[in-house]
C-alpha cells in the first residue's frame, strides 16, 4: 500500500516535471531568437551554427532533442553549459552546498518558530502578552514588504552601514550570513505565521479547546493539540512557501555574494546560458511539485 | 481609516504616472551633470550617468505602473474566463486540464517564468511583456474565481435560473458575476500591485532590455553607487516602495468602505 503509493507520487511528480520541461523546452529552444539567445555571434554563420549546435547536443527535429534531453536526464546527464562547454553536473556540485548551507537554517526557523509564535499570539488577555504583542507587530508585518525588496535594504544596511565597521572581525561573515538568511526567511514567516494565526482563532471559535479541557486535558495538552492541529491546516501552504524561499534565495545570493545555485541561475541568465537555465528551473521546480505532491497526499 | 482626500491623491497620482508612462520618452543623459546631489535646481540631483533623476524616476514609475495596470486587466479578463469555464464544467476535461496547466504554472511562479521569456527574447515592449505574463498568471486568481463561482451555482437562484431555462453565458452574466464582482476587484488590485513587484523584480536580476531605464534596474545599478552617490539609492527604493503604497492605497477608495 505504502509502495503503491509512493509510486503514483513520483509518477505524478515526473509527469508535472515532463509538463513543466515541455513548456521551457517551448520557450528555451523553439521560440524564434532561441538560436540566436543560445548561440549567439555563431548564430550568423550557418555553417558554424549547425556544428556548434551539434557539438552541444541541441542538433536535430525538436522532438528529438526534447527525448534525447529526457533520455539524457534518466541516466543522470544534465548535459552541458552553452557557455564554456561544460557538464552542468560538475558545476551544480559545488553550488548546491552553499544554497543548502543557506536554506537549512531558514527551514529550521520556519518549522520551528512562527506556529508555537502565532499559538502565543492569541493567547487573550494577560498583559505581558499584550506588550510583547505591540513589540512584534512591526517585524512580522515588514515581512509583507516584496521579497526582493527586503533583501535590497538588508544588503544597503550591510553594505553601507557594517561591512566597513565590522571588516576584518569574525563577526562580519557571521552578520553578513545573518543577514541573508534573514532576508530570504522574511516573507515566509510572514505568510506561515498570518496563516497560523487565522487558523488558531478559527479554532478558537469552533470550541475545540472547551471540549479538550472538558475531556480533562491540561492547558499543555490542550495547546499540543492546538499546535499539531494548526500544522494539518497549514500543509497546503507549503507548496506556496518553497517558491517564495526559492525566489528570496535569488536574490539573497546574488546581493550578498553567495556562490550558490540562485547566483549560478541570474549568471546563467545574463550569460544566456539557456541549457544551465533549463535545468537549474527544473531543480526548482522538482522541489516544488514535490513539496505539492506530499501536502496534496495529507490533505 | 485612511482620510477620503488622501486617498483622492494617491487615484490622482497613480493616474498621473500611468498616463506619463504611456506618453512620455525615456528621459536623454548629460555625462559632464553625473552624480550631482540634491540642490535647488535638480531636486533629486542626477544619476551618475548624468541622468536627472525626476523625469528618470517618473518615467521608470510610470513605466512599471501602466505595464502592471495593462497586465493587470488582462490577467483578470483571462482568468475570469478560464475561473467560468472551469466552473461551469467542474470535474470534467475541460477542469481537469485548466488544474494541469495551472498547476504547471503555479510551480514555477510568475518570476520565473518571465526571466525564462526575457532570457530569449529580451527586446520585448512593455506592452507585450505585460500581455505575456497575464498568460501566467492567471491560476492563482483563476482558482479562486472558480470556487467562488461554484459557490455562487449553487444557491437555490442560480439552480432556480437554470431551472427555468437561462443559458450558461447569461447565468455568468447577469448572476454570477455581479455576484463575485466585490472578490474580483480585491483579487484585481492584489495582481496589479504584485505585478508591480514581480516587473521591478525581473528586471532587478537584468531581464529584458538594457537600454530602457526601469525601476528595478536603477535599484540594481544605485547598489553599485551607495557610497559615491547614496541619495541615487535612497530615490530609487524610496520610489518604488511609495509606487506600491499607492497601489495598496488607491484599493480601498474604488471598491468604497461598505464593500471591504
Amino acid at each position: 500500500m505504502l509502495l503503491r503509493r509512493f509510486t503514483s507520487g513520483v509518477a505524478r511528480v515526473a509527469f508535472f516535471l515532463l509538463l513543466v520541461d515541455l513548456l521551457l523546452f517551448a520557450i528555451f529552444d523553439l521560440l524564434p531568437d532561441a538560436a540566436v539567445r543560445q548561440l549567439g555571434i555563431m548564430a550568423i554563420d550557418h555553417q558554424l551554427l549547425e556544428a556548434t549546435r551539434e557539438r552541444l547536443g541541441v542538433d536535430g527535429p525538436a522532438y528529438e532533442r526534447f527525448a534525447t534531453f529526457w533520455w539524457h536526464l534518466m541516466q543522470g546527464n544534465l548535459g552541458r553549459s552553452l557557455q564554456g562547454g561544460y557538464p552542468i553536473s560538475d558545476v551544480l556540485v559545488g553550488h548546491t552546498t552553499v544554497t543548502v548551507a543557506l536554506l537549512v537554517p531558514v527551514v529550521t526557523i520556519l518549522l520551528v518558530i512562527p506556529i508555537p509564535l502565532a499559538s502565543f499570539w492569541i493567547r487573550p488577555g494577560e498583559v505581558a502578552v499584550n506588550k510583547a504583542k505591540r513589540l512584534l507587530v512591526l517585524p512580522v508585518y515588514l515581512g509583507l514588504i516584496p521579497q526582493f525588496l527586503v533583501a535590497v535594504i538588508l544588503f544597503a544596511i550591510w553594505s553601507g552601514l557594517l561591512a566597513d565597521y565590522l571588516s576584518g572581525t569574525s563577526l562580519a561573515a557571521t552578520t553578513r550570513w545573518t543577514l541573508a538568511v534573514l532576508s530570504v526567511v522574511s516573507m515566509p514567516f510572514t505568510l506561515l505565521f498570518l496563516a497560523a494565526v487565522e487558523t488558531f482563532q478559527s479554532a478558537n471559535r469552533q470550541r475545540f479547546t472547551t471540549t479538550y479541557r472538558m475531556l480533562g486535558m491540561s492547558r499543555f495538552q490542550v495547546r499540543c493539540r492546538l499546535m499539531r492541529n494548526g500544522w494539518l491546516a497549514l500543509r497546503p501552504l507549503a507548496a506556496r512557501l518553497t517558491l517564495t524561499c526559492a525566489t528570496g534565495i535569488i536574490f539573497t545570493e546574488l546581493l550578498f555574494g553567495f556562490n550558490g545555485l540562485g547566483r549560478l541561475l541570474v549568471n546563467a541568465l545574463r550569460a544566456s546560458d539557456l541549457n544551465l537555465m533549463r535545468v537549474l528551473i527544473l531543480i526548482m521546480s522538482l522541489v516544488v511539485l514535490t513539496t505539492s505532491e506530499f501536502e496534496r497526499r495529507h490533505t | 481609516m485612511t482620510p477620503r482626500p488622501l486617498l483622492y491623491a494617491c487615484v490622482g497620482i497613480l493616474f498621473v504616472l500611468v498616463m506619463g508612462g504611456v506618453l512620455m520618452h525615456p528621459p536623454s543623459a548629460d555625462a559632464i551633470r553625473a552624480s550631482e546631489p540634491p540642490s535647488l535646481e535638480v531636486w533629486l540631483g542626477t544619476s551618475p550617468y548624468g541622468h536627472n533623476m525626476l523625469p528618470l524616476l517618473s518615467y521608470a514609475l510610470g513605466a512599471t505602473a501602466a505595464q502592471s495596470l495593462w497586465a493587470a486587466v488582462l490577467t483578470l479578463g483571462i482568468s475570469c474566463a478560464l475561473g467560468a469555464v472551469a466552473a461551469m464544467t467542474a470535474g470534467r476535461w475541460p477542469d481537469r486540464v485548466i488544474s494541469t496547466v495551472s498547476r504547471v504554472l503555479d510551480s514555477l511562479g510568475v518570476l520565473i517564468l518571465g526571466i525564462c521569456i526575457l532570457a530569449v527574447i529580451p527586446s520585448l515592449d512593455h506592452w507585450t511583456l505585460g500581455a505575456l505574463l497575464s498568460l501566467i498568471a492567471w491560476p492563482s486568481m483563476s482558482t479562486v474565481i472558480r470556487t467562488e463561482m461554484l459557490s455562487v451555482l449553487q444557491t437555490d437562484y442560480a439552480e432556480a435560473a437554470r431551472a427555468i431555462g437561462v443559458g450558461r453565458f447569461r447565468l455568468f452574466r447577469v448572476h454570477v458575476l455581479p455576484a463575485i464582482w466585490p472578490r474580483l476587484q480585491f483579487l484585481f488590485f492584489g495582481v496589479f500591485t504584485g505585478f508591480i513587484a514581480v516587473l521591478a523584480a525581473i528586471s532587478f536580476l537584468g531581464a529584458g532590455s538594457a537600454s530602457e531605464p526601469t525601476i528595478g534596474s536603477l535599484l540594481y545599478d544605485s547598489l553599485s553607487y551607495l557610497r559615491t552617490a547614496p541619495w541615487f539609492f535612497v530615490e530609487c527604493l524610496t520610489a518604488l516602495a511609495l509606487l506600491l503604497i499607492l497601489a495598496v492605497s488607491t484599493s480601498p477608495l474604488l471598491l468604497g468602505p461598505d464593500r471591504r
